[in-house]
């Protein structure tokens, strides 16, 4: 019984031991530099064709089709793309479904403001342009560096409405 | 089947019938009022059929409901009000967790039609209504569904016999008593096996299934049973008619909304509550009429 008592108290020791850089790593404050971005998020293109849109989103699309007006917001070194966008949409109380496939570590974005993949015919989607370059990867892969311009855009034509055709894999080339 | 309950004594048609629309509507309707309607009609006429003791037996509904309800806003992040957000930073939102109250009160009263139906629509009833048109498939069906009650029945029987000639008794060891258990199972499952080619020889010996076979049957079309049928039908037609002018919609996604509530889509909803409440309203009138009659209630 003794000796139990004994190991019960080395065995709390230890796992305090363990713990104490856990509850004092959360309290150290984040110190990596603070930039500054721009951000914003827009889906115009279901305008012109609100006919596709499904009926009961219809209501949910902006009259001017911004969702989010450019906004300059700050950010820390080293925050990726899906970062500022998770971010910025708690802060502005936009809805927004994600989803993360762990093999590529890469997140997918289905749905912002409620208007998901599909909504709008089997070629509509969310696309991310970075200072004017769709890229072909993740928003979650992206590195942002300070100044960039950073948009999400709703395409009804897998990005060929938008300028984003190479990315969204319509064509192999570009004309 | 219950003692004040006399809409199981209809013709197996009509009772059918009724099981039929009941549970399509059921399973089709996501208006929460019809949920409520169906749900509420489903506990009342189970524990119409079963009695006091249906309170003990329908418990293992409650969580196949509670998980329904708990899962969908786990996995569904769709809704315009957000509540908070999950470890994972997708939201939960309030229209997912409607909706998976919604679809867990429909799986729960689905659960429940099926209980009635099973009380009401005995193998019989079944062997009646498609022995004809699907010989084998009814058989198949009807041999299914008293399946378990049986082999329960026969378990109880080989238990006693073993131990009448001294086998597991409550003076033997545990390892003993768990041997005969066994050996039990075994018995039973042989006897399963002989009697199912015993009945599939005796009722091809009878012509089973061969085309001009008439079989008995206690069952008749009478004036009441035409009228019920008459009623159900209204129902169905009329709840059909409304559903598909869009009456009873409910949408859950991306915000709630519900059809507009008018006096004509009142009436949707009171005809369907009508309809899922028929065997009940039935058994409360012919008690109400035995007693106005002068006859002694029941105890």
């Amino acid at each position: 019984m003794c000796a139990f008592q004994r190991w019960r108290r080395r065995v709390i020791l230890a796992a305090l031991v363990c713990l104490m850089p856990a509850v004092f790593g959360c309290e150290k404050a984040d110190d990596r530099p603070v930039h500054s971005c721009t951000v914003s998020i827009r889906c115009e293109t279901i305008l012109g064709h609100l006919d596709r849109c499904k009926p009961e989103k219809r209501e949910l699309v902006p009259q001017d089709g911004w969702i989010l007006r450019e906004q300059t917001v700050q950010f820390r070194e080293g925050d990726s793309a899906f970062d500022i966008l998770e971010q910025v949409c708690r802060e502005n109380q936009i809805h927004l479904e994600s989803s993360l496939t762990p093999l590529y570590n890469s997140v997918y974005i289905e749905g912002i403001h409620n208007i998901y993949e599909f909504d709008v015919g089997s070629g509509s989607g969310w696309m991310f342009r970075a200072n004017d370059e769709f890229l072909n990867y993740s928003c979650s892969g992206y590195q942002v560096a300070q100044d960039d311009v950073l948009c999400w855009i709703y395409t009804c034509d897998y990005g060929e409405d938008i300028g984003g055709r190479f990315a969204g894999g319509g064509a192999q080339t570009q004309p | 089947m219950g003692r004040g309950d006399n809409f199981s004594s209809y013709h197996p048609g009509v009772t059918f019938l009724y099981f039929a629309l009941v549970l399509g509507f059921s399973m089709i309707f996501m208006h929460p009022a019809c949920l409520a309607v169906s749900l509420a009609s489903a506990l009342c006429y189970a524990a119409l059929l079963e009695g006091a003791a249906v309170r003990r037996r329908i418990w293992y509904i409650l969580p196949v409901f509670l998980l329904a309800a708990l899962v969908n806003p786990l996995f569904n992040h769709a809704g315009v009000t957000i509540l908070c957000y999950l470890p994972r930073g997708n939201a939960l939102t309030l229209e997912s967790v409607a909706y998976g109250l919604a679809a867990g009160g429909m799986l729960a009263s689905a659960l429940l039609w099926l209980r009635c139906f099973q009380a009401v629509i005995t193998s019989d009833k079944v062997m009646y209504l498609f022995g004809r048109a699907v010989p084998a498939l009814s058989l198949i069906l009807s041999m299914a569904m008293g399946f378990i009650p049986r082999f329960r029945q026969q378990l109880a029987a080989v238990n006693q016999a073993q131990q009448g000639i001294g086998r597991g008794g409550p003076e033997q060891s545990r390892l003993q008593r768990m041997r005969v258990r066994v050996n039990a199972i075994s018995i039973l499952v042989s006897w399963a096996l002989e009697n199912a080619v015993d009945t599939a020889d005796s009722m091809k010996s009878r012509g089973y299934g061969l085309p001009g076979r008439t079989a008995f049957s206690i069952y008749r079309m009478e004036p009441r049973d035409r009228g019920m049928l008459a009623w159900l039908l209204w129902c169905g037609f009329y709840i059909t008619c409304g559903a598909l002018a869009g009456g009873m919609d409910f949408q859950y996604f991306p915000m709630l909304r519900s059809a507009k509530v008018t006096p004509l889509s009142i009436s949707f909803f009171m005809v369907y509550l009508a309809l899922c409440l028929t065997p009940v309203i039935l058994a409360g009138y012919s008690a109400w009429r035995w007693q106005a009659q002068g006859g002694r209630t029941e105890h």
